[in-house]
């Protein structure tokens, strides 16, 4: 039993009022953009710092512990796996974040709910952009230049982007009441990043682990930009259909959640 | 107007926040055999069986106060919560000015402000470039438009949301109180075009501690008293049954308090002197009464009992309205009432044909000391009612404060304009 709220406009076709919503959400993603570095030094410089600074520790890292990169440069094995890593922790942490800065939006008009949590995954999706400029003039001066498998990139980038908003709005639904995960995020993510293939290669997890392992959906798609970006080949198909099988499963409960508790956002935010 | 109906409100009830726990409790209630069929159950309710509807170009307002519920309705009318049972509907573009900053960006300049507000409408950005020289021109904001807004004072960002709510084509404006934070010539702009708007067709909602903006701009007044409609009428009855609750409130005290309505809490001043009681009369039979009609005279007692001689006092009595608005002062402060501060006694005074319209006034105490210093104040010593007679309704409507009685002559002529000297 609940109540029901309609709002009938015979002027404005269906077509046109998602054109709007969806002209909505691109000023949004651009208004956090901009805000996001008008008050700082550096600017959009701030895109990329995170995956370039995050690189350095690992380079310094290696220095101390092992890490094999089968043979390819640090930098470049690294860095390639990285930069669509960080794209993914960003846009985790800013799907919550995004929807609870969002407030003061959502107390006020009827935008359709599920427009918030894609306005903090395009803003990440903008900054990995900028890095991939940084990582594409990486690979080819270190001599790794485009091949075929590169048409790959789309399919990954989607699954990435898919899995960050299918993890993001189970936050975000339950963030809003409770702050506990949002605080405990930080570390949640880090650990999710050593259960992922960034830093270091997939060989290294071999026997029974190893299927425990290949549940994690980032691993295939990690895994997936180091096979296209360094070593020019196909991802492996079959992490990536592991990986999104994984990622229906949490799609199935993070989805209705979301809908359901969206709807008293306005009520508690 | 039309006989369309533009919102339909059916039966609605509202509790805040997940309905989860509720629902459980009532579940384990039925289960151990004892539903609770109370529809109040389960609460708090903020609005409760709530049900009007409002026609197409009618301007409805909303009257309660704080805590009755009004925002909630508007919180529900824009669609940004939903209704606990019940339905609404709405025919038509609204735009809720719930509160100022709707969607706003406090890092953002004003004019990336207005482009995201024209987004939020559902605006393409031809249309918001269109309008934009229309809605900088009604801002009156000039190159504050190019700051970012976190610089703005809340008037200016009052001014640049209403700015874009009147220029925006919505069929409703929903407006919840933003008016008041404006300066004085922007709230009668605002007014004046709030006007033109209903008058072309534009449905308002109107939500305001200002009575005479509601009584001015609405066909139409909703009274919320505690989540539910106490009354729906002409704005200018729900008004007077807003009022007369106040001071039925206030007679209620006066009954606590016995005889004495001065509210400790309130009081402040050196108490060099005290008034012990300010009360009305009928002139004629001397009885103390609260309620007079428009013309008649009001006798004022004020008892004062002072501990030493207080010379050169400046005393006054002000009248204001409901809302705090200074209706008239009244000076004490010719010699003899100083003479009878040196000891306990009585300060007598008429006031002679007291025109105010039919109302709730307040009557404020303040003693002052010629340097300044305050000696006794009373904001709230007592309150009085005004009732209205056919005669002055026929001339006035009741609308504004005084009745000012005029005489009007029919006179022939055959160039009617009136030569300047």
């Amino acid at each position: 039993m609940s109540g029901r709220w309609v709002n009938i406009t015979p002027t404005i076709s269906l077509q046109q009022k998602w054109i709007g919503y969806w002209n909505l959400m691109l000023s949004l993603v651009w208004r956090d953009i901009q805000a996001r570095y008008r008050r700082t030094f550096l600017g959009p410089l701030w895109a990329i710092i995170p995956a370039v600074m995050t690189m350095v520790i690992f380079s310094l890292l290696r220095g101390v512990v092992d890490i094999d990169s089968e043979g390819v440069p640090y930098v470049v094995f690294a860095f390639s796996t990285i930069v669509p890593w960080t794209y993914f922790q960003k846009a985790v942490t800013n799907i919550p974040n995004g929807v609870i800065s969002n407030g003061g939006l959502l107390r006020k008009m009827a935008v359709p709910r599920d427009i918030f949590p894609l306005i903090g995954m395009l803003t990440a999706l903008f900054d990995f952009a900028m890095s991939f400029i940084v990582l594409f003039v990486i690979l080819i001066l270190s001599g790794y230049p485009p091949t075929g498998a590169w048409v790959w990139l789309p399919v990954l980038i989607l699954l990435l982007s898919l899995l960050a908003w299918i993890v993001g709005i189970g936050i975000s639904a339950i963030s809003v009441y409770r702050r506990d995960i949002l605080r405990g995020l930080t570390y949640l993510v880090q650990l999710w990043f050593f259960a992922t293939p960034v830093v270091y290669s997939f060989n290294e997890v071999q026997g029974s682990r190893r299927i425990l392992y290949s549940l994690n959906p980032t691993v295939g798609i990690i895994d997936g930009f180091r096979q296209v970006l360094v070593f020019g080949k196909a991802p492996n198909t079959d992490l990536l259909i592991i990986g999104f099988a994984t990622m229906l499963l949490i799609l199935l409960i993070t989805y209705p959640l979301y809908r359901s508790m969206s709807l008293y956002f306005a009520d508690v935010l | 107007m039309t006989n369309e109906s533009i919102i339909q409100v059916n039966n609605v009830w509202k509790r805040y926040g997940l309905p989860l726990r509720p629902y459980l409790q009532k579940r384990f209630d039925s289960l151990r055999g004892r539903p609770n069929t109370d529809p109040t159950a389960y609460g708090p309710w903020s609005l409760q069986d709530v049900g009007f509807e409002v026609k197409k170009g009618e301007s409805l307002g909303i009257v309660g106060k704080n805590g009755a519920g009004k925002s909630t309705l508007l919180k529900l009318l824009a669609g940004v919560s939903p209704p606990t049972r019940g339905d609404i509907t709405i025919h038509g573009r609204m735009f809720p000015m719930i509160e100022l900053s709707a969607g706003m960006h406090r890092d953002l300049t004003g004019r990336e402000n207005i482009r995201l507000l024209g987004a939020v409408m559902g605006f393409n950005e031809k249309t918001i470039h269109e309008k934009m020289p229309e809605i900088e021109d009604f801002s009156e904001l000039g190159e504050w438009l190019d700051r970012p807004i976190w610089q703005y004072s809340s008037g200016m960002q009052a001014r640049l949301g209403f700015s874009v709510a009147v220029n925006v084509d919505a069929d409703i404006l929903l407006i919840d109180e933003v008016l008041s934070v404006g300066d004085v010539n922007f709230q009668k702009k605002c007014l004046a075009h709030m006007d033109d708007l209903v008058s072309s067709g534009v449905t308002v909602l109107f939500v305001s501690h200002n009575p005479y903006s509601i009584e001015r701009l609405c066909d139409k007044a909703i009274y919320l008293q505690d989540g539910q409609i106490a009354a729906v009428g002409e704005p200018a009855d729900i008004l007077t049954a807003y009022f007369q609750e106040s001071v039925v409130k206030d007679d209620a005290r006066r009954k606590e308090a016995g005889r004495r309505v001065i509210d400790p809490e309130l009081r402040s001043g050196t108490g060099d002197f005290r008034v012990m009681d300010l009360t009305l009369h009928n002139p004629q039979s001397g009885d103390v009464i609260s309620e007079f009609t428009t013309g008649d005279s009001i006798q004022v007692r004020v008892a004062v009992n002072s501990k030493t001689p207080v010379y050169d006092a400046n005393m006054s009595i002000r009248i204001h309205d409901s809302a705090g608005t200074i209706i008239s002062v009244l000076r004490l402060a010719d010699s003899k009432a100083q003479q009878s501060l040196q000891s306990n006694g009585y300060l007598d005074g008429t006031i002679e044909n007291c025109n105010l319209l039919p109302g709730a006034y307040w009557v404020e105490f303040m003693a002052k000391e010629q340097g300044g210093l305050v000696i006794d104040h009373l904001p709230y010593a007592t309150s009085f009612t005004i009732n209205g007679n056919n005669d002055i309704f026929q001339q006035t409507g009741n609308r504004g404060f005084v009745y000012l009685k005029a005489n009007w002559d029919i006179v022939e002529a055959s160039n009617p304009v009136i030569e300047s000297q």
